[in-house]
């Protein structure tokens, strides 16, 4: 860390030479910029990050594997097994039970890039005492940790969009036509939506990173919520649901009610919203997310795949909400670290 | 004594007119051997089959052999000679004893009116005068003949006529049925049931041919005739049907730029410009416009009901569909329908139902109030 604050300070000390020198026409890069890519480099070239990308890899490839052979086992809408309009988009969601599908180890797995990015980045600066020395420069404080935000995002994004399109490389190997331009906006959209997931992520181990000031606790602190919305927390949304199913499995209202109020308890977790929103995205034929459609919704209505626009609308919640939840984690880590005091340790 | 041989001589003619009594037609011939049978003058008409059964009364003491013929005399006419169910021509009957022999006689069916003369000829019984009286005409043609030559109806109607076909040739024939249908038109033969093109009549027998014809869909109020025949290689026959067609009943229902998809919002109100139309060549009465619509779904129509159309003419329609607040984002099918006394029409328009976007926007609200927040804990925090 006292290499990358050498170059901050010799980088805004060109930065200054500039300014001072009215004459030189090339201009600077800034030194939150600088930060940024210095973040951005540190973690590429971590051990942590590698070993990350190799699991989260691997399981992708296993994922494409299983989508493949589903494929050429002719797996295809189960209702309707010959309707090859969003074929492309199957190499995403079908799976030939032996592994998960792509989303499932996505929403699963991606979160753990999101952890293992933030959990150290400013208590580990912190303890070291660089924190202290990149403070000291004539950086804007809260650029500090704005890199650290950015830095992360930008290489999250790097991973999900690289392995999306390797799945969608493989896609195309293997099914042997291209997707339409619709189905590419689709694979797309769920691509960004997932990076906001595991912005989400980063954001909350950034923001336990803030809080806690040793690496370990908040490490464990982001492990223990991953495990908790993501294996714990459907068992208690279970758990919560028989306690208060209606006792009258006939009346059809209280049913319904019981189902939505359990729907929306469900969704209070990440996992969940983001899995709702990618799967819609990628099944054009899902039309609504309840899980009760009435006799007068389905009278007379023909099953035909959503427009692009329509299968938004109908998740544009679930991404606002996703959206709102990164953007409040990131602002409470904010605010937490703008109000603690920085000091040099030696 | 000249008065006993006087007597003698009457009671010679008693016993001779006794025995000319008892014996229609006495054939003597030597040695008490005579040919006799009962129906010696028949009338028949052309095609019958006549039967005589001869009897060969031998009286004398010796065996008597008869070689047996038939002469015919004039032509078309066939015999056949059978005794014991074999053919026969030559016949021996023990003393004090009499043989039968059956004779089959056919009349020809080309034949003229009038009295025919034949002979069978038995060697030393004698010859056996036959005569044959034909009672009419023979034709050896083929008939056919339609039992309703005039149908009426419109146009959707199928014509069925029933034909006789009678072959009064004197062999089998087999022949080819054709109706000489308008353009457009579709006849076709059934016998017994089965469609044919061709069929097989025995000699002098007959059969019942329905045929069916379908008139052209745009066939126009006409008298329309149908030459219909049935041709074998040597026989035709020929006869004529008409079918009367009163008028034609077209009705057509769609939108006025003839696109059948539309969109609505969840809970909105669509207009669509339909155009009924008649189409057929008769006009159309009350024809009522009604919808099938998903549930909670309404479709009205401006005007519900068109007392008459004319052929050829075009009404536009409005129908306001209106979706159902709770219809889920995606494709229905509403049915449309004019219903005319005579004919109706459909009409099935996709609705494709759309979100409304006012929660979309409020979701972007509610990202612009999150960015508006962080921007002022950046204001509040950051570049003091």
């Amino acid at each position: 860390m006292n290499a990358w604050a050498d170059k901050l300070r010799s980088s805004i000390g060109k930065f200054r030479r500039t300014e001072s020198e009215a004459a030189e026409t090339v201009r600077p890069t800034p030194p939150f910029w600088v930060m940024v890519h210095k973040e951005f480099g540190d973690h590429i070239r971590s051990w942590r990050f590698v070993i990350l990308l190799a699991i989260v890899t691997l399981a992708c490839i296993g994922s494409i594997y299983t989508a493949v052979t589903a494929l050429k086992a002719g797996v295809s809408q189960t209702d309707n097994p010959t309707d090859t309009r969003f074929l492309f988009l199957n190499m995403f969601t079908v799976s030939d039970g032996n592994l998960p599908n792509f989303l499932t180890f996505l929403s699963f797995l991606a979160p753990l890039i999101g952890i293992a990015l933030g959990f150290d980045s400013v208590n580990s600066e912190r303890n070291k005492g660089t924190l202290s020395r990149v403070l000291s420069q004539p950086v804007h404080r809260d650029d500090f940790l704005n890199a650290k935000f950015v830095a992360g995002l930008l290489l999250i994004a790097v991973v999900i969009f690289s392995l999306g399109l390797l799945v969608m490389g493989m896609g195309l190997y293997t099914i042997g036509y291209p997707p339409t331009p619709e189905e590419f906006g689709r694979v797309m959209l769920t691509l960004i939506i997932t990076t906001v997931y595991v912005g989400l992520w980063l954001n909350l181990s950034l923001l336990f990173s803030v809080r806690f000031k040793q690496a370990a606790t908040s490490a464990l602190a982001g492990i223990a919520l991953w495990i908790f919305f993501l294996v714990f927390f459907g068992m208690i949304v279970n758990l919560i649901g028989n306690a208060t199913s209606p006792s009258d499995a006939s009346d059809a209202a209280s049913v319904i009610q019981h189902s939505n109020a359990m729907q929306l308890l469900s969704r209070l977790s990440p996992a969940q919203l983001f899995q709702e929103a990618a799967s819609t995205l990628l099944l054009p034929d899902v039309r609504t997310l309840n899980p009760f459609v009435t006799q007068e919704q389905a009278y007379l209505a023909i099953s035909a795949p959503l427009s692009l626009g329509q299968s938004l609308l109908l998740v544009w919640p679930h991404i606002v909400a996703l959206i709102a939840e990164t953007a409040v984690c990131f602002a409470a880590s904010y605010v937490m670290f703008m109000r603690q005091e920085v000091r040099s340790r030696s | 004594m000249k008065r006993n041989s006087h007597s003698r001589r009457i009671a010679a003619a008693a016993l001779l007119t006794i025995a000319m009594l008892l014996y229609a037609v006495p054939v003597f011939a030597a040695g008490g051997v005579k040919v006799y049978t009962p129906y010696t003058n028949l009338s028949a008409p052309p095609g019958e089959t006549l039967n005589y059964e001869v009897d060969l009364i031998n009286d004398s003491d010796e065996i008597q052999t008869a070689d047996l013929s038939f002469s015919t005399g004039s032509t078309g006419w066939t015999y056949e000679l059978t005794a014991g169910g074999h053919a026969i021509r030559q016949i021996a009957v023990k003393p004090k004893e009499s043989q039968s022999v059956n004779l089959a006689l056919t009349v020809p069916l080309e034949v003229e009116k009038g009295e025919y003369s034949f002979q069978l000829n038995a060697g030393s019984f004698g010859t056996l005068p036959l005569k044959v009286n034909v009672s009419e005409k023979g034709s050896y043609k083929s008939e056919l003949t339609a039992d309703r030559p005039n149908m009426q109806g419109h146009s959707d109607s199928t014509f069925t006529y029933s034909l006789t076909l009678n072959n009064r040739t004197a062999s089998k024939q087999t022949y080819a049925l054709t109706a000489e249908a308008p353009a457009g038109w579709d006849a076709k033969f059934t016998v017994d049931g089965s469609g044919v093109t061709s069929v097989d009549i025995d000699p002098n027998a007959s059969k019942s041919v329905t045929l069916n014809l379908t008139p052209a869909e745009n066939a126009t109020a006409n008298t329309y005739k149908v030459a219909v025949h049935a041709a074998s290689g040597s026989s035709t026959a020929d006869t004529e049907v008409e079918a009367v067609i009163t008028g034609t009943y077209g009705i057509s229902l769609t939108t006025s730029d003839e696109r059948l998809s539309a969109n609505v919002t969840a809970g909105g109100e669509r207009k669509l410009e339909l155009v009924v139309k008649n189409t057929g060549s008769a006009e159309l009465t009350d024809i009522n416009l009604t919808g099938t619509t998903p549930a909670e779904w309404e479709v009205s129509f401006e005007p519900k009901t068109i007392s008459s159309l004319k052929a050829g003419d075009s009404k536009p329609v409005t129908a306001t569909i209106k979706s159902s607040s709770k219809a889920l984002a995606g494709d229905y099918v509403v049915g449309l329908t004019a219903q005319a006394a005579e004919k109706s029409a459909d009409a099935s328009i996709r609705m494709t139902v759309k979100t409304s976007v006012l929660w979309g926007w409020i979701g972007v609200l509610i990202v612009i109030a999150v960015a508006a927040g962080v921007y002022g804990l950046f204001r509040k925090y950051g570049r003091r």
